[in-house]
């Protein structure tokens, strides 16, 4: 990535996650955040994760250039998951999930 | 249980820096382990060497990295990408807050090295120990949390110059940030509610892509989902685990934790993340009982 566009992003995520990461510490010595809040907050990691997965998987044209193209994602993130529930192994399912995808994409349909 | 008689010691002694070894070392093996093929896929996706290095040293979430080269690789504008990153991190409010009563008494620079550095990993492993009868200094919290961060960097620095031996096609490579994102999303579906919020955000990314809102598609079904899977458990009375809450229970907690006690390799979720999770990396029952 070009530095001109690198530097400004790299230094805004970081002066956001700081922000994060220090304010709470400074602020909250004495106080605690409420109940909800926290549960609320415990909410978005899953929320999020799932949305960047649909992201990179599902799309209104996904099925343009036939219905393998489109369906081979999803039969290789559907392994994954397995690889996932199974080995709690994030390793094992960025190998599996990639040797599945290739191994996908030699299949003639 | 920690050892508040000090706060503003400096220095461990030897007996301090095996505990921290003997503490972090699953989790020291598991960022190498997990740190090559992720920097091999950030310079796959077009990041040099030494942008992998800062970005994994310096703002230190795998999971927020793995967010911001997909959706800056897919053609996301820069702020819908600033915003995505920001939200998935917002999980670090949660362990600074746990980690504050730890952190009473010391001067703001050393409060910044105390918490500049935390990840789901660190959060975790320190978490365990606290809870634990040994003693455990802020020395110590410091050390496991800057072990993580020079490993971290280091290994995805490594991976990212050895993909100029090993070629790794782009698809293949943004298929694997996927991968790591369907990882930590399953470590996160504990109970009745995360999957409402999984499936919700799911739903919500679709919907706007067919409403021909793209660019903020990400940011929008995740949103949804945090409201469903908050809505939801307050009507279950439950939270990510599917047991009824108490005050503060975290349903999921952070992303990609490592699973020290099973194996060396990294696991994708406990009750969250972290880098990981993870990132990552964290584990949900000690995020709860932290944060309770």
């Amino acid at each position: 990535m070009p530095w001109p566009e690198f530097l400004p992003l790299f230094a805004f995520m970081c002066i956001g996650m700081y922000l994060m990461r220090l304010i709470p510490i400074s602020v909250l010595s004495d106080r605690e955040l409420s109940p909800r809040t926290k549960t609320l907050l415990g909410y978005i990691p899953p929320a999020c994760f799932a949305a960047l997965v649909a992201n990179d998987l599902l799309s209104p044209s996904m099925f343009l250039n036939g219905i393998w193209p489109g369906l081979m994602p999803l039969i290789a993130t559907a392994v994954v998951v397995l690889v996932a529930a199974k080995t709690k192994s994030m390793v094992w399912c960025i190998v599996v999930g990639i040797a599945m995808y290739a191994l996908l994409g030699f299949v003639p349909l | 249980m920690f050892d508040s008689s000090s706060p503003e010691a400096r220095g461990l002694s030897m007996a301090q820096v095996k505990a921290v070894v003997r503490a972090d070392a699953a989790v020291a093996i598991g960022y190498v382990i997990v740190g090559i093929p992720f920097g091999m896929i950030g310079a796959s996706l077009g990041f040099e060497p030494l942008q992998v290095f800062m970005l994994s040293f310096f703002f230190l979430s795998g999971a927020g990295q793995a967010m911001m080269q997909n959706m800056l690789m897919a053609g996301f504008a820069m702020p819908t990408v600033l915003a995505s990153v920001m939200l998935v991190s917002s999980r670090h409010i949660l362990y600074s807050a746990a980690m504050a009563p730890y952190a009473r008494g010391m001067r703001f620079l050393r409060r910044f090295a105390f918490a500049w550095n935390l990840t789901d990993e660190g959060f975790g492993v320190n978490m365990d120990r606290l809870s634990s009868g040994e003693r455990w200094t802020a020395n110590q919290i410091i050390a496991v949390n800057t072990v993580n961060q020079v490993l971290w960097g280091v290994s995805t620095f490594a991976g990212a110059v050895l993909v100029n031996f090993i070629s790794l096609p782009a698809a293949m490579a943004s298929f694997g940030v996927t991968c790591i994102f369907v990882c930590m999303l399953v470590g996160q579906l504990k109970g009745a509610s995360t999957f409402l919020a999984a499936g919700a955000a799911i739903l919500g990314v679709f919907a706007a892509k067919l409403a021909g809102l793209d660019g903020i598609a990400v940011i929008l079904g995740a949103i949804i989902g945090v409201a469903v899977g908050f809505f939801a458990g307050e009507k279950l009375g439950h939270g990510g685990d599917g047991e009824r809450l108490s005050n503060g229970d975290n349903p999921a907690g952070s992303s990609n934790r490592m699973n020290e006690k099973d194996d060396v390799a990294p696991s994708c979720a406990t009750a969250s993340a972290s880098l990981t999770p993870s990132t990552s990396l964290c584990t949900g029952e000690e995020a709860r009982d932290a944060l309770a």
